[in-house]
């Protein structure tokens, strides 16, 4: 006997979704740790913690943690700005911040790289007060700044929009002022969505290649990011090495996203107790 | 706490929501802004809070411009429509709040916090909830944290926008009455806004009477009941049934002076029109009975005649027959149920 559902379609839609998640996740996430694990232990070790490659990940993780700072503050107001007030020109502005998506990552790093060059319109009045941006630690901050933004404030914005400002009245009627309404108000009922969206623009930045190789410079040891060393490898035909370097910031990643959504989840618990 | 409104209005874009009103509200008093919706009366007691700038005039709270002074300073206690419990906070911590965010000189300590919130928790029952999460409480529990969390800051007048719109009718009227008693006990200034003139009627000392951003007329319940100025007034705090003088000819008292006549349905008599002419000191109407309903302890007949349609309203008896639609009547009416009416 036929069984009933009450839903149609899912055995065929559960079944594509699986291949798909197969295909195109699972399997080269596979593929990355089985080449990984053609290295002996001590061979992996010995990669994965060469001055080389501890380099790196001080870069990439130094440098993401201060483009995610940056856009956490910087990506909030911005969702505030979008959601709050009314000004000409407000459509515009929330179509620019997809631009960092729909950009070809290399044409945000051309980009930058032209603008921050010691002869660009930013780099060059930069130069003149002695910061340099381009082919430094700061140049690499601003690409991930520059590709991470639209994750903080796409999923700050509908949360904010759904937050009642009869909120802020009730927290200034009781004699809050913005200080406190921002801090003991807004700021956690905001908290869950900007979690996600502070942990999704980390591991963008983590992982970012395109904009930065640019504007880098790349000198191993102070300016050379971890996907860069992944690549350097496979182009010198490395590739259980690459494999060895992919494999720990795919962990990095992985840990990141699982910490937030234990993080959210516990967040949710604690906010809708019943 | 005395408050005054000095002709207050605000404009939102081409809408006048508040035209130029003036109020005065003596300390103890307790206050309905009554009126339709989009009547001005929610922007009025924002205006009250500050959560709203008037775009001419003053508020005064004992004699002192309060105009520009941030909601935050004004002491003002204020429940919202849909509460507006902070939902990450208990509701012990939603009572505190007031208390937490005082100036570092005047907050209490944490035991006087402690002290006060059960205080105000006792006050409103809720002694055994102070842990639970707002989504955890029923929509009566939710109203009394709001005015508790409103309370705690000892607040000088106590706003109220459509207190007991979300809840059901049960609650709402045992609520009404609770919060009567707890605003005369605390002897605290009070206005609340409804577009339910029973509950207005049922628990005011005055009623203030806005219909498209005007104050139409101010008085206690009975007041506004037996005399109102205007046929709006008239129609909407009970049923009333107006009549153009013009339409009356001669029968119309001479000693009222107003453009229109009102009277309610209850002081109608219906009597068959074939009977004898109207009795002295009575106003006669004649109609066909159009319609009937059976209401319980009244039958409502409504009749039409050539200056429009009026309602009345029988007593009924059991075992009396209903008049049937269609049967010519007359309506006789005392002129000293009669209304006079400027409008």
């Amino acid at each position: 006997m036929p069984q009933r559902r009450i839903l149609p379609g899912l055995p065929l839609s559960l079944g594509v979704t699986l291949v798909y998640v197969t295909l195109i996740i699972a399997l080269p996430v596979a593929a990355v740790l089985l080449k990984a694990m053609s290295l002996s232990l001590g061979e992996f070790w010995n990669i994965v913690t060469s001055p080389r490659a501890l380099s790196t990940y001080r870069i990439t993780v130094l440098c993401a943690l201060a483009a995610t700072l940056f856009n956490a503050v910087f990506g909030f107001a911005f969702a505030w700005v979008l959601v709050r007030y009314d000004f000409p020109g407000k459509r515009l502005l929330d179509t620019l911040v997809d631009v960092p998506f729909a950009l070809p990552t290399a044409v945000a790093g051309v980009t930058l790289t032209a603008l921050f060059a010691k002869n660009g319109w930013f780099g060059a009045p930069l130069a003149s007060i002695g910061i340099e941006v381009a082919y430094t630690p700061l140049g690499i901050i601003i690409a991930m700044i520059f590709t991470s933004l639209p994750f903080i404030v796409r999923t700050v914005q509908p949360v904010l929009e759904e937050l009642d400002p009869e909120f802020e009245d009730a927290a200034s009627c009781l004699g809050a002022g913005d200080l406190d309404t921002m801090r003991r108000v807004i700021l956690p009922l905001l908290m869950p969505a900007l979690l996600a969206g502070i942990s999704f623009a980390f591991v963008r930045c983590l992982g970012e290649f395109g904009a930065i190789i640019f504007i880098a410079g790349n000198q191993p040891l102070s300016t050379e990011i971890t996907s860069l060393l992944a690549f350097i490898r496979v182009e010198e035909f490395d590739y259980p090495g690459a494999a060895a370097i992919a494999t720990v910031m795919l962990f990095a990643s992985l840990a990141i996203l699982i910490l937030t959504s234990l993080a959210q989840s516990w967040y949710g618990r604690h906010l809708t107790r019943s | 706490m005395t408050l005054h409104i000095d002709s207050v209005s605000k404009r939102f874009g081409q809408y006048q929501a508040l035209d130029s009103v003036s109020l005065d509200i003596p300390k103890g008093e307790l206050v309905a802004l009554l009126g339709p919706s989009g009547s001005g009366k929610t922007t009025l007691l924002r205006i009250i809070a500050g959560l709203e700038t008037p775009d001419q005039g003053r508020v005064l709270f004992d004699g002192e411009d309060a105009t520009d002074v941030a909601p935050r300073y004004r002491q003002i206690g204020f429940v919202f429509q849909h509460y507006a419990l902070f939902p990450h906070l208990s509701v012990f911590e939603n009572v505190a709040f007031g208390l937490r965010v005082m100036a570092r000189e005047t907050r209490p300590s944490e035991e006087q916090v402690r002290q006060r919130v059960s205080e105000i928790l006792k006050l409103v029952r809720l002694t055994n909830l102070g842990e639970r999460f707002p989504a955890q409480l029923s929509g009566g529990q939710r109203q009394r944290v709001a005015l508790a969390r409103a309370l705690v800051i000892r607040p000088r007048v106590l706003l109220l926008d459509e207190p007991f719109g979300a809840l059901d009718v049960t609650v709402r009227t045992e609520l009404r009455r609770w919060l009567r008693e707890l605003q005369q006990e605390l002897g605290l200034t009070t206005i609340f806004v409804t577009h339910d003139q029973e509950e207005a009627s049922a628990i005011c000392d005055r009623i203030a009477i806005l219909n498209e951003g005007k104050l139409l007329q101010t008085g206690s319940p009975v007041d506004l009941f037996t005399a109102p100025a205007t046929s709006f007034v008239a129609g909407f705090l009970g049923s009333a049934n107006i009549l153009a003088r013009d339409s009356l000819g001669a029968g119309a008292p001479a000693g009222l002076a107003g453009a229109k006549l009102a009277f309610r349905p209850a002081d109608g008599k219906l009597s068959p029109s074939a009977a004898a002419p109207a009795p002295g000191g009575h106003l006669r109407l004649s109609g066909t009975v159009q319609h009937r309903e059976f209401l319980g302890s009244i039958v409502r007949y409504a009749i039409a005649r050539p200056g429009g349609e009026v309602q009345i309203d029988a007593p009924f008896k059991a075992g009396e027959a209903f008049i049937a639609p269609g049967t010519e009547v007359a309506v006789d009416i005392p002129h000293d149920a009669l209304i006079s009416l400027n409008s």
